[in-house]
């Protein structure tokens, strides 16, 4: 444990070390990593009754902890001087988890949120205040947590996620993401496992396999996971159990609606692009809402439906998933639990999914979730498709885009021999290959850019690594 | 002074005020917001779970946290945020450095002075519409004030209390019929038991499952008519597939009938053949939604009008109902006009909301006018039922109340809490005595009575001592219960005196939680004990 987190602080006096004695760590080698980190403990003192609830997990031996846990103070010391730990999301579960971590001993905290604040948020994420709206999250919640608990540093970055690249992701040793949409969980996951570095013998390096820790709450409901890279099942394995938003079925909103949200359904989705062609609904704009709730008044009384509000018409247009601070607090908690644990390893680890269900009773089930064999991010074996021969490119990225066990978002391909296949950005490069998007499998085969049985090469902006995929072509499509 | 408007589930008046002064009326579902110009409402993510009369019941609250430790004031900082009426923080301690350690609301810029004054105003900053107080007094100054002091409130939150001071509390707690909390953590353990006295709920929400009142088993005359009019097989297949599942049912079941000597499918079996007739009648299954929805839901023929649902009927078969009225509260004088209601007319009133259905509009507004009026005559004889039971007394239930109750009679539930003195003097022997659950509850339960004895939490070298003690508490049910697993012992040693801010944060999400359950009287709360393991993030519920 200790040794894992001098690679994080002291990566170049490690390196240097190891230069001097090769791969191998020797006893004259520990006994000098002893002596700095000895020399470490005299610059700051953890021996005080602030730590006095956490000290007993750290310094205390546990039956329930695993066999390479090592209770005292280097760990203690190790752990608080060199934990760097990464947050996603400064929302209704990312505010907390700032607090728990800063309540847990972790004092190098970054939190990455690319939203300001608003009114709606004011019920449960208790960082910000009515003066602080139009703030940029991240920025409050860090200063407020840093001012709150001495001795901690919270750094935030506001921007997307998908701004920061592996360098700035490589200094943590965890992250724990507070998010409310799948692509950004499906990204993050993909970054954390191209995090992870091989050995001669192509094992996964201990050290650069970092835990993402999941949490999400919908309501009285809440789920956490933990993800080891490549040891455990990954946000990839389950992306076909993630539940989808609910659509309304277009020819009843178009022709025979019933209920009030088809209504809403119908201003929104077809009425707002014929008067304003080529124009997004802003969903936090009053007039905008006020617009469609109005149209859908309209359309309502036409067809005698009751029940249109303006509540309403915010709900449908926005999609909003109720949230309240009590389901927010416990699964963070929960989350950050997990990740003292990981970090300390004081005691057993989360394996690795825990659900929550506080609506009627309390309900909690924990489980580890099996890895998908032919995940798309952590597995070893490439998925295969299967098309027909007269399949055109056109489709097969369109395959790649709607069918659940892919949901990506504009999927270039390159084949084998790293020949362009397919690829929409930049607007040069879409020019020059756009031809080929026509062509069917039958026709690219007889081109020699494809066969049955070969590798394609997809890249996506939903994941980090490019992915392989196995074509197969046959008579019938799978 | 006592603030009378809260009186549990018969609420008064769906008003609501918006947090930003403008007045937004939410009425429920049928009826039209009043324009509302500002974006929305600070407690819009919660409205959508628990209404207006549910945020009423919660703004007009007054609760009592004795004790300023993580736990509680985690448990309040829920309960703040989402609007509670009244806050009380009752603590007679200094701020430490230990609180800077592990609780988020006391601050540095605080220690050595007043615990309370300063959680409380750390607290209260957080949202401007609650209002509260700090009080410099220790929990025995409280006990010997006793119902002076406790009547004020309508729940109280006992926070890291031990059983002597629990006992008490919740003593005075149980002859006020106040209901409380206590949230208690031991390292990795979190431990909440909840006491709601005499629950009653009307809407208990249950999530995932869509409460149907469609009465295709015997349809009301207006509902024959309807579906009478329907020839399904001499109109062409566009009109054929907007017939609603309702008709296809009734006519599935009415053919059944004939072919079957007048009988309704009995076994599994059979009704599983009436799924196929129903697809039989279809003429392209595969494109017409309308039997596919038909076939997914044809259980719904089966459905009799005069039978509640399990949790529902349990309710009604209560003692409580066969009292006389002078004895019962709105709820059970309600759950009798309710019974008698049936005993005269052979069915319940009919709920009277339709769930989407594949159709054309017209019939569909058709469909949900009929359901609207025949529920609104039953909603009215059931109103005459109400008074015929309340005639010669000086009581009245509102109308409001009452259509409120006939709407959500499938979603009755009760609950009765047994009084922490009686679990603690009289324990009974748990449901199951496998589980996580059983097993640190006796740990705690020894732990306390350790605390009892010395003073003091078990540490490293009590190990046999916290054994011996939990062994004979676990032994008074099942003499030949095994002993319990040593591991957890040691493990309670080693926790000693620790209280981790994640388990307090846990506990404090889940306390709250259970909190509003209580106050809202909506969906339904644990009874009455609910153990965390943070140990390995498992955790279960028992009443004890």
């Amino acid at each position: 444990i200790i040794f894992f987190f001098f690679f994080f602080k002291q990566k170049t006096a490690y390196e240097m070390l190891r230069s001097l004695v090769g791969s191998e760590m020797c006893i004259r080698d520990r006994l000098l990593l002893i002596d700095i980190i000895q020399e470490m403990e005299t610059e700051e003192n953890f021996n005080v009754p602030r730590y006095q609830d956490i000290d007993k997990l750290l310094l205390r031996p546990s039956n329930f902890a695993p066999q390479d846990f090592e209770p005292g103070i280097e760990l203690k010391t190790m752990f608080m001087q060199y934990s760097k730990i990464l947050v996603i999301g400064a929302g209704g579960l990312g505010c907390e988890i700032l607090k728990d971590l800063a309540l847990s001993g972790f004092r190098d905290i970054h939190v990455i949120d690319m939203d300001k604040i608003e009114l709606t948020n004011l019920n449960r994420q208790f960082l910000f205040r009515e003066k602080d709206i139009g703030r940029y999250k991240a920025e409050v919640a860090a200063e407020f947590v840093e001012k709150r608990v001495k001795g901690v540093k919270v750094t935030p970055h506001k921007c997307k996620i998908q701004d920061l690249d592996k360098e700035f992701y490589e200094q943590f040793q965890v992250i724990i993401a507070g998010l409310d949409n799948m692509e950004a969980r499906r990204w993050i996951n993909s970054m954390v496992h191209s995090l992870v570095e091989y050995d001669d013998e192509n094992k996964p390096l201990r050290e650069t396999i970092r835990p993402l820790i999941d949490g999400g709450t919908e309501g009285f409901r809440g789920q956490a996971r933990i993800i080891w890279p490549f040891q455990s099942a990954c946000f990839e394995c389950t992306i076909e159990t993630v539940k989808r938003v609910g659509n309304y079925n277009f020819c009843t909103i178009a022709e025979t609606p019933r209920k009030p949200e088809h209504c809403i359904a119908y201003a929104q989705l077809i009425q707002w692009d014929k008067e304003f062609p080529g124009k997004k609904i802003d969903t936090d704009s009053p007039q905008d809402m006020q617009w469609i709730f109005k149209k859908a008044e309209e359309r309502a009384q036409k067809y005698g439906i009751v029940g249109v509000t303006y509540m309403l018409t915010l709900g449908v247009v926005k999609n909003i998933i109720p949230n309240i601070a009590s389901t927010n607090a416990l699964i963070s908690a929960a989350c950050v639990n997990e990740a003292f644990k990981a970090m300390t390893f004081c005691s057993q680890i989360l394996d690795n999914y825990m659900m929550f269900m506080g609506q009627t009773g309390i309900y909690t089930m924990t489980d580890a979730i099996q890895r998908k064999e032919n995940c798309l991010v952590c597995s070893v074996k490439a998925t295969s498709i299967q098309f027909t021969p007269e399949t055109t490119l056109n489709e097969v990225i369109e395959h790649l885009k709607t069918n659940q066990q892919f949901s990506l978002q504009q999927p270039s391909l390159l084949n084998e021999k790293e020949q362009i296949l397919a690829i929409f950005n930049p607007p040069q490069l879409y020019q020059l290959h756009k031809d080929k998007l026509d062509l069917t499998l039958k026709e690219l085969e007889e081109k020699g850019y494809i066969n049955s049985g070969c590798k394609l090469y997809v890249t996506d902006i939903s994941l980090v690594n490019q992915i392989a995929i196995l074509l197969k072509l046959s008579l019938i499509h799978i | 002074g006592i603030n009378a408007e809260y009186m549990g589930s018969s609420g008064i008046n769906a008003e609501y005020m918006g947090s930003s002064g403008i007045n937004a009326e939410y009425m429920g579902n049928y009826l039209i917001n009043s324009r509302v110009m500002a974006t929305t409402d600070k407690y819009d993510r919660q409205l959508r779970l628990w209404g207006a009369e549910g945020q009423r019941l919660l703004g007009h609250t007054r609760l009592c946290l004795v004790g300023a430790d993580n736990v509680g004031v985690e448990t309040l900082k829920n309960l703040i945020l989402p609007g509670i009426g009244f806050i009380s923080i009752v603590d007679d301690q200094l701020v430490t450095e230990r609180d800077l350690g592990n609780n988020f609301f006391l601050a540095e810029n605080q220690i050595g002075k007043s615990r309370s004054e300063s959680a409380a105003e750390l607290l209260l900053e957080l949202n401007p519409d609650v209002k509260g107080e700090a009080i410099n007094k220790s929990p025995s100054q409280l006990i010997e004030e006793g119902k002076s002091f406790f009547s004020q409130y309508q729940f109280i939150i006992l926070n890291e209390l031990r059983d002597k001071e629990c006992l008490a509390i919740t003593q005075i707690c149980s002859e006020l019929n106040i209901k409380y909390a206590i949230v208690r953590t031991y390292g990795l353990i979190g431990y909440l038991r909840v006491f709601g006295g005499e629950h009653t709920i009307i809407e208990s929400k249950p999530p995932d499952r869509e409460i149907t009142d469609l009465r295709i088993n015997q349809p009301f005359p207006e509902l024959l008519e309807l579906s009478n009019s329907y020839n399904l097989e001499q109109i062409e297949l566009r009109q054929h597939s907007h017939v609603p599942y309702v008709v296809i049912l009734i006519k599935a079941l009415q053919r059944w009938r004939q072919e079957n000597d007048n009988q309704d499918p009995l076994n599994f079996q059979q009704k599983l053949k009436f799924q196929e007739l129903v697809k039989s009648m279809s003429l392209d299954y595969s494109t017409q939604d309308n039997f596919r929805e038909a076939c997914s839901k044809y259980y719904l023929a089966f459905q009799l009008s005069n039978k509640l649902d399990d949790e529902a009927d349990e309710v009604l078969q209560n003692e409580k109902v066969n009292a006389p009225v002078s004895e019962l509260n709105d709820f059970w004088v309600l759950c009798k006009a309710l019974k008698n209601f049936q005993a005269t007319h052979g069915f319940y009133p009919l709920r009277g909301s339709l769930p989407d259905m594949t159709t054309d509009t017209q019939t569909y507004v058709q469909l949900q006018t009929i359901y609207k009026s025949v529920s609104q005559k039953h909603l009215q004889l059931f109103e005459d039922e109400v008074k015929r039971l309340l005639e010669g007394t000086n009581r009245e239930v509102s109308t409001e109340v009452i259509k409120k109750f006939c709407r959500n009679i499938q979603t009755l539930y009760y609950l009765r809490y047994r009084t922490f003195q009686d679990e603690i003097t009289k324990p009974q022997s748990p449901s199951q005595y496998d589980t996580d659950c059983y097993k640190w509850y006796y740990v705690i339960r020894g732990v306390e009575e350790f605390y009892q004895q010395h003073q003091r939490y078990p540490g490293q070298n009590d190990v046999q001592e916290l054994q011996d003690k939990t062994y004979n508490l676990m032994k008074q049910f099942d003499s030949q219960i095994i002993p319990i697993d040593k591991n957890l012992i040691e493990e309670m040693c080693r926790f000693e005196d620790c209280r981790l801010h994640t388990i307090g944060a846990f506990i404090g999400g889940v306390a709250a939680q259970e909190i509003i359950k209580l106050i809202t009287t909506q969906f339904v709360p644990i009874n009455n004990t609910f153990i965390y393991n943070g140990i390995n993030c498992t955790s279960t519920t028992d009443e004890f």
